[in-house]
């Protein structure tokens, strides 16, 4: 890997915006765009931004105001168009009454009362802010241009997250654009402490990333390693956070995803609350948070909401389902082909009963059924609305019952494939559901094949490779191994809030403290 | 470093999957046994199994209703030996006979007199047969036992072995003997076992029996006869020597005690000698206690039974209330547990089988002495001088404190 040129692109005069913190360059571009001066001339300025991008036709460049003292250029829908015309306005009528060019800067920093006014002064820095949908002023006989950050257009609005729902707990969720999503954070988390460094990732995209954690809780050593890593990333598109998430992973195939992914504004705040780092994305709902342990795939923010005996009965719920998912079929597979000795005599005959006739060994049979199942699944997740309940009579009575009845698969197969796939569902984070819906091909093709030693002989290595994971340094199986009493309460059980005074030590050692002494005395108080 | 290693994992994973299914076998190519017979022809071995037909359940997918096959198939192989018969079983049967569902082994009386010991040794030596089976007798042949249907249930193996479980679990008044009990038995100093006896009983006057071996048995709401634990067999070591009666063998319960959940029928006074006016008792707590003791060159044994009773029917126009009432019954009940320990004490004694285990109790109490009387033991046995001490407690009247015919009284 070649070393990178980082450049600071800030200007002196601006007020530092997190907008454009950092901004980073492949050398490449360098090379191919050579430091070009705008020329002098409003005309010649006009030719030369018009030239760079091509003619394109949403690239608007257009005179304003008296003989030819100023121009407007910005890409179409890419600003804010009320606030562009009292902007266009407003110039208009500085450049009329400001005769000394050079005081224009400065007098529209005091009179514009919104976005950040800069001053670029290369071809390449003005492009720059054109395509992250700046407003650029051209003023005659002014050296450079004037860019005013009026970024805005048309965004989805905040809505009801539909990939992670809760009963109880705030029902906002994240949208594709970074702004707003930090803001949704930033106002759960009203702290001085909240840190936003902006790093742009991909050549062609210009992405921004944000790293957002609590200065004073975070291990300084996991954000570094953040920054540094995002900082390696050399890349020409970033579309969605799962393109930086491959690069924040460690080194090594694992199945299992060490980074969570949320669009939960609230889950981040806590998730940055506990030491954590968020990553933000423009252009997608998800934000990654690292360093992710295996058990907090198993947490749902709810779990924080509700009363502490419900959730951490939930949490075994889930636990259970989670080996439910990953083992019933292969269990049932082995048991039924190689350990019928185990099964009690009357659900032995029962098991024997529906087997009658089924014309396929019970491994090609389960195999044939969780196929189908992953069918029935994509399909749900591809098709149009309005089919979905088509295809749910389809699976269902077609595919189930059906084929019960023509004797092509038992009863007892359709059960514990229906069974392991709700469970699969409980599972809160997607991204370890689609890890367990692999390993239990692995584990059925085990069980079908050995038995039961077959299971063993692969849930031995699955464990040793959990355990020798690491998230950012963090072991994935924290807090089993290493076992650590401390983070108990919260982990199967969910302590009453008034018991959790500690922050978790992985992350947060240098700031364990969330409560005082006195808040978590609340034994103490008068019922 | 890093090729050695990604080779060792491709050829560990290969290694296991060499291994390939060998040993795996699909549910439907299982011929379940729920019940083996053990019968003797000459110096041949004939097995009889009893195996499930599971389309002929009606629990299978699709099927409504119960089918026209009986639950069960029987079929009788023969050899030399026990697993040559079930070798033989390959010739005529086209599914693997599984066996370690088997729930029952009846073993007929010609076979239990010639003795039983390679029964069990097949049951203990091979890994798919359980030592959980229980061991019954018969009189006849085991064969036409397994044949016979149990109606309503549809699985006779199976509701056999249950019945057992349940009188176990209910009265006890025969023992649950598993191939495991048996080879128990065998390594202690008591010599002496009993198996429950299984025979077809005739419940018609007319002494008229239907065929139980056709489906059509369930069509009828009383057959005329009837798949019934008799009696007892008494085996010496793995010989079976005599048979016992029920009446007879009621005292070994209480001495062993294994009674739970008995109920006893009692005189309710001592002036009432109508055997109809009988009352009755559940008992809900029982513990015996044997104290052995040396008495000159004699050995004896206290036998100390309490028991916690509830009462189940009152016949006496008593008042219940009254704590000599119940001090009364108390005492009556314990009079009928003294009469049975002591009844079967007697019928033991006289014939020499120690059933009760006192050679092990003596032998732990006096191992010097043991080696002396170990060789004359039955004799000794016999001479044994044995006190029976009861002590019962009605711990609760039911839920009507005075007796139903009292109430008649009173109008």
């Amino acid at each position: 890997m070649r070393a990178h040129l980082f450049k600071r692109a800030r200007s002196n005069k601006s007020p530092s915006s997190s907008a454009s913190g950092e901004e980073k360059e492949s050398s490449k571009s360098a090379e191919d765009c050579p430091q070009l001066e705008l020329g002098s001339t409003l005309a010649d300025k006009i030719q030369i931004l018009q030239d760079s991008l091509g003619q394109s036709s949403d690239f608007i460049c257009r005179e304003a105001g008296e003989e030819g003292t100023l121009a407007v250029a910005y890409l179409l829908g890419m600003s804010d168009q009320q606030l562009l015309a009292v902007l266009i306005k407003e110039t208009i009528r500085l450049t009329r009454v400001q005769r000394t060019r050079s005081d224009v800067l400065s007098q529209m920093e005091e009179r514009l009362p919104f976005g950040t006014v800069d001053h670029p002064v290369t071809l390449q820095d003005v492009q720059n802010d054109i395509l992250k949908g700046k407003v650029i002023l051209l003023i005659e006989g002014m050296n450079g241009a004037v860019s005013v950050a009026l970024q805005g257009g048309a965004q989805r609005s905040v809505e009801e997250p539909t990939s992670q729902t809760v009963i109880r707990g705030p029902k906002e969720g994240f949208t594709e654009s970074i702004g707003t999503n930090i803001a949704l954070v930033r106002r759960k988390v009203k702290s001085l402490d909240m840190r936003v460094e902006t790093h742009t990732i991909g050549r062609l995209t210009k992405t921004e990333v944000a790293t957002v954690y609590l200065e004073g809780i975070a291990k300084p050593e996991i954000v570094g390693e953040i920054i540094s890593r995002l900082r390696a990333i050399d890349i020409d598109s970033v579309l969605e956070s799962g393109y930086i998430e491959d690069f924040l992973r460690e080194r090594g195939y694992t199945p299992f995803p060490t980074i969570l992914n949320t669009e939960r504004p609230d889950t981040v705040a806590a998730s940055i609350l506990e030491g954590n780092v968020a990553v933000f994305v423009d252009g997608t709902p998800f934000v990654l948070l690292t360093p992710a342990t295996f058990f907090q795939f198993l947490y749902s923010s709810e779990d924080y909401y509700q009363s502490f005996d419900i959730s951490s009965f939930l949490r075994f719920v889930r636990l259970f389902s989670f080996l439910v998912a990953t083992f019933l079929p292969s269990l049932f597979i082995a048991i039924t082909t190689f350990h019928q000795e185990m099964l009690p005599t009357t659900l032995l005959i029962s098991l024997t009963a529906q087997r009658e006739g089924t014309p396929l060994p019970a491994l090609i049979e389960a195999l044939l059924m969780e196929l189908t199942f992953e069918i029935i699944r994509e399909a749900g997740v591809r098709m149009p609305r309005a089919i979905g309940p088509a295809i749910s009579i389809v699976g269902a009575l077609v595919l189930g019952q059906a084929a019960v009845q023509a004797g092509l698969v038992s009863a007892a197969m359709v059960i514990v494939v229906s069974f392991t796939a709700i469970s699969n569902f409980v599972i809160p984070a997607i991204n370890l559901s689609a890890a367990i819906r692999l390993l239990r091909f692995v584990f059925m093709l085990l069980g079908g094949t050995l038995g039961l030693f077959g299971i063993l002989a692969g849930a031995i290595p699955v464990l040793v490779h959990m355990i020798a994971l690491r998230s950012f340094g963090i072991p994935y199986m924290t807090p089993l191994a290493p076992f650590d009493g401390s983070a108990f309460r919260d982990f199967f059980v969910r302590a009453p809030w008034n018991r959790m005074n500690r922050r978790p030590i992985t992350t947060a050692k240098r700031n364990p403290k969330r409560q005082s002494e006195e808040s978590s005395k609340s034994d103490d108080r008068p019922s | 470093m890093r090729q050695p290693r990604k080779g060792i994992v491709i050829w560990a994973a290969i290694a296991l999957l060499l291994s390939g299914c060998w040993n795996r076998t699909e549910l439907n190519d299982l011929g379940i046994a729920t019940a083996t017979g053990f019968d003797r022809e000459e110096r041949t071995w004939a097995i009889t199994y009893q195996v499930v037909v599971p389309s002929a359940m009606s629990s299978g997918a699709g099927m409504t209703g119960g089918s026209s096959q009986p639950a069960v198939h029987v079929y009788t192989t023969k050899g030399k030996t026990v697993l040559e018969a079930n070798n033989m079983s390959n010739l005529e049967y086209p599914r693997h006979l599984f066996v370690a569902h088997n729930n029952t082994a009846v073993i007929s009386e010609e076979v239990a007199r010639q003795g039983i010991s390679q029964i069990l040794d097949v049951y203990l030596r091979q890994p798919e047969a359980r030592e959980t089976v229980q061991l019954l007798v018969t009189e006849g042949r085991a064969a036409s036992i397994l044949r016979d249907l149990l109606p309503p249930e549809k699985i006779p193996g199976v509701s056999i072995a249950d019945i057992i479980r349940q009188q176990t679990r209910n009265t006890s008044k025969l023992p649950e003997v598993t191939v495991h009990d048996f080879a128990l038995h065998l390594s202690s100093d008591t010599h002496y076992q009993v198996m429950p006896v299984i025979g077809l009983s005739s419940m018609n006057e007319t002494g008229e029996s239907d065929n139980l071996t056709t489906q059509d048995i369930y069509k009828k709401t009383s057959p005329s006869s009837k798949l019934k634990l008799t009696k007892l067999a008494v085996f010496q070591d793995d010989r079976m020597v005599r048979w016992m009666t029920l009446e007879q063998a009621v005292g070994v319960a209480w001495i062993k005690g294994n009674l739970r959940n008995a109920v006893i029928s009692f005189p309710t006074s001592s002036q009432s000698d109508d055997k109809l006016n009988d009352s009755s008792a559940r008992i809900i707590q029982a513990s015996t206690k044997l104290v052995p003791h040396k008495k000159g060159s004699g050995f004896g044994v206290h036998i100390q039974v309490k028991a916690k009773l509830v009462l189940t029917e009152v016949t006496e126009p008593i008042d219940i209330s009254k704590m000599k009432a119940i001090r009364e019954m108390e005492k009556q009940i314990a009079n009928r547990i003294k009469r049975d320990i002591e009844q079967t004490l007697g019928f033991i004694q006289h014939e020499r089988m120690d059933l009760v285990g006192f050679a092990d109790l003596i032998h732990r109490k006096y191992p010097k002495d043991w080696p002396r009387i170990k060789e004359n033991w039955p004799e000794e046995f016999g001479r044994m001088n044995a006190d029976v001490q009861v002590k019962t407690t009605i711990v609760r009247p039911g839920l009507v404190t005075k007796s139903t015919k009292s109430l008649l009284q009173e109008h």
